[in-house]
C-alpha cells in the first residue's frame, strides 16, 4: 500500500507532538543518571548510580508487587466486564442504557466521596488491607474495561460467535477459537486501561491506609515532591518503564494476525 | 416428508408482532424460496428456526422431530446470513474446516473433503487467503461452502446476492441452483428479488408484514396469485420465458408472454 507522505504542517505537528512527549523523558534521563546539574553550569555533575542502587535496594520489590497486583485488579476487572457486557448487549436499548448510566458511575462520582463511604462499608464488613484495596481498585477500574469491552461488542456484535454456534460449537470452542481471537485486541487495550487506573491509584491507597507493600505510587508521590532530582526521576523513570514494559506486552500480536487484516476488534 | 416444516410460528419483540402464525414446509431435496419486501419478518423466521432467537408460539420440526427445545448447534439448520460472518483470523481452508474440526473428522477426511468443496466451488487458489483478501463474490462462495461442510438437514440463505453487480449475480445464481440440484440440498433461500425467487426456488412462499400470505409450488403461484392481492401487488405483470425463466414488468423484456 502506499502511504500518501506528509505536508509540511503535518510534520510541524507530529514533531511537536514527539518533543512534548519526549522532552521531559530527556529530563529525566539526565537526572536519572546525574545527580547533581548546578545552576550556572553547562554541562551537569559527575554520572552517578546512586538513585538506582537504591531503587533496586529498597524498592524493587515494591514496584514488582504493585505491577503485579494492578495486572491482577485489571485481570479481575475484565472477567467481571465480559460477561457483563455480553448479558447488556442483549438487553433491550432502553434498559442497556439505563443500566450503562450506572456502570460508568465511578467515572462520574468524586473519588473522595465514594473512598469514604466504600471505606466505610469496608470497615463494617472488616475487609481491610490489600484486599480492600483491591476491590476498590476494581471499582475505579471497571467503568474503564468494560465501557471498552461493551463498545467492542457494540461496534461489531456477537454474530461471529453464533455463527461459530450455528455450525455446531459448544459455547467454549466457540468462545476460545473464534471470540477470543476476534476480540483478542479489544480485550488487551481494555486490560491495559484497567492497569492504569489501579496502577496510577494514589487517593485511594493514601485514603485507605498505608498500603506501600502494593502500591508503586505511594513511594513515588511524596519523593516527586521532595528534593533529590536524581532519586526521584530513577523512580519516575522506573515507574514509567514498567508501566511501558505491559503496554508492549498488550501490544504484542502474533505474525499470523497481522497478515489477516480483517480483525476489527481493536479500539 | 418435509425436511423442513414451519407450524403456526410466531414471534414478538418489544411488544410488536414480528412473525404472526407463519406456516411453511420445506421439502428434502429442494429449494424454496422466501420472498417478501424489507421488513416483512424474512430475516426473523431465519433466526427462529436457527434457534438463535426463541419463538413466542408454534413449532419447528426437522424431519418431523420438533427442534424448538434443541440447542442451535444440534439443530442440522446452518445459516448463511446477509454479512457471511466468515472468520476473520482464519484463512478459507481453515474457516471451511472449522465445522468438520468441531464434528471431530480426522485429518485424511478433512483434507478430502476440503480439496473436493474446493474444486467444486472454484476456490481452490484462494483457500489459504484471510477472507478480508477475498471479493465480495468469493466470500459469499466461502461461507456457503463453509455451511455444507457442517453438512446440514437444511441450508438457509439471507439474500445470497446482496451488494453484487449484475453479471456477478447471474453467476452465483446460476452455480447455486446448479450445486442445489447436483447435491439435492435441502435449501430456504430468502430474497426480495421477485426474479431470484422465481427462477431458483421449486417452492415460493410470500412473506408481508410477518404472515405467510401464500406459499406453493412455482407452477401453482400464478394461478393462486389472483387471490392474495398483496401478493399480486408486489409480483405486478410477470412474463414467463419457454426456457422456464421469469421476468417481471419492472424489469420489462422483449419476449414473453404476459401471464398476470
Amino acid at each position: 500500500m502506499n502511504r500518501r507522505s506528509m505536508s509540511l504542517p503535518e510534520k510541524l505537528l507530529l514533531l511537536l507532538f514527539a518533543a512534548a512527549l519526549l522532552l521531559p523523558l530527556i529530563s529525566l534521563f539526565l537526572f536519572s543518571f546525574f545527580g547533581s546539574w548546578g545552576k550556572n553550569s553547562l554541562l551537569p555533575g559527575s554520572p552517578t548510580l546512586s538513585g538506582f542502587r537504591t531503587f533496586f535496594a529498597r524498592d524493587f520489590g515494591t514496584a514488582i508487587r504493585s505491577t503485579a497486583f494492578s495486572l491482577l485488579v485489571s485481570l479481575a476487572t475484565l472477567i467481571i466486564s465480559v460477561p457483563a457486557a455480553r448479558a447488556l448487549l442483549s438487553l433491550r436499548a432502553s434498559t442497556r442504557h439505563r443500566l450503562e448510566t450506572v456502570l460508568y458511575l465511578p467515572m462520574l462520582l468524586p473519588p473522595v466521596s465514594v473512598s469514604m463511604g466504600i471505606h466505610k462499608v469496608f470497615l463494617r464488613m472488616g475487609l481491610t488491607g490489600t484486599g480492600a484495596v483491591f476491590l476498590l481498585h476494581m471499582y475505579f477500574a471497571l467503568p474503564y474495561v468494560f465501557s471498552l469491552v461493551f463498545s467492542c461488542y457494540a461496534s461489531w456484535g456477537m454474530e461471529h460467535e453464533t455463527a461459530a454456534r450455528n455450525l455446531g460449537a459448544r459455547f467454549f470452542p466457540a468462545f476460545f477459537r473464534v471470540h477470543l481471537p476476534i476480540y483478542a485486541q479489544g480485550y488487551k487495550n481494555a486490560f491495559f486501561m484497567g492497569f492504569l487506573i489501579s496502577y496510577s491509584q494514589y487517593f485511594v491507597n493514601f485514603y485507605l491506609g498505608s498500603w506501600r507493600d502494593v502500591n508503586f505510587a505511594m513511594i513515588l508521590a511524596p519523593l516527586i515532591s521532595g528534593s533529590n532530582r536524581n532519586i526521584a526521576s530513577v523512580y519516575t523513570l522506573m515507574y514509567l518503564l514498567l508501566g511501558s514494559l505491559v503496554l508492549l506486552v498488550c501490544s504484542f500480536e502474533r505474525k499470523k494476525g497481522q497478515k489477516r487484516g480483517g480483525t476489527h476488534a481493536g479500539t | 416428508m418435509p425436511a423442513l416444516e414451519i407450524r403456526d410460528l410466531s414471534y414478538s419483540a418489544g411488544g410488536r408482532a414480528i412473525l404472526k402464525d407463519v406456516s411453511m414446509t420445506v421439502p428434502d431435496g429442494a429449494l424454496t424460496v422466501l420472498c417478501g419486501p424489507s421488513g416483512a419478518g424474512k430475516t426473523t423466521l431465519l433466526r427462529v428456526l436457527t434457534g438463535e432467537v426463541d419463538p413466542s408460539g408454534g413449532d419447528v420440526l426437522v424431519d418431523g422431530v420438533s427442534v424448538l427445545d434443541v440447542p442451535m448447534r444440534k439443530r442440522g439448520i446452518v445459516l448463511v446470513d446477509q454479512q457471511d460472518r466468515l472468520f476473520p483470523h482464519m484463512t478459507v481452508r481453515e474457516n471451511v474446516a472449522f465445522p468438520m474440526k468441531i464434528r471431530r473428522l480426522s485429518r485424511a477426511e478433512r483434507a478430502e473433503r476440503l480439496e473436493s468443496l474446493a474444486r467444486r466451488f472454484h476456490l481452490e487458489s484462494q483457500m489459504d487467503l484471510y477472507p478480508s483478501q477475498l471479493s465480495g463474490g468469493q466470500r459469499k462462495l466461502a461461507a456457503i461452502m463453509r455451511a455444507l461442510a457442517a453438512e446440514p438437514q437444511a441450508l438457509l440463505l439471507d439474500e445470497p446476492f446482496n451488494g453484487m453487480d449484475n453479471p456477478l449475480h447471474m453467476e452465483i445464481r446460476a452455480f447455486l441452483s446448479s450445486l442445489q440440484r447436483e447435491q439435492h440440498l435441502t435449501v430456504l433461500l430468502v430474497t426480495h428479488s421477485k426474479e431470484d425467487a422465481f427462477t431458483l426456488g421449486d417452492r415460493i412462499g410470500f412473506l408481508f408484514g410477518g404472515e405467510m400470505r401464500l406459499c406453493r409450488a412455482r407452477g401453482d403461484v400464478l394461478s393462486h396469485i389472483s387471490s392474495v392481492p398483496d401478493v399480486e401487488h408486489f409480483l405486478g405483470p410477470v412474463r414467463a420465458f419457454p426456457d422456464g425463466s421469469w421476468v417481471f414488468s419492472d424489469k420489462l423484456m422483449q419476449d414473453g408472454d404476459v401471464i398476470v
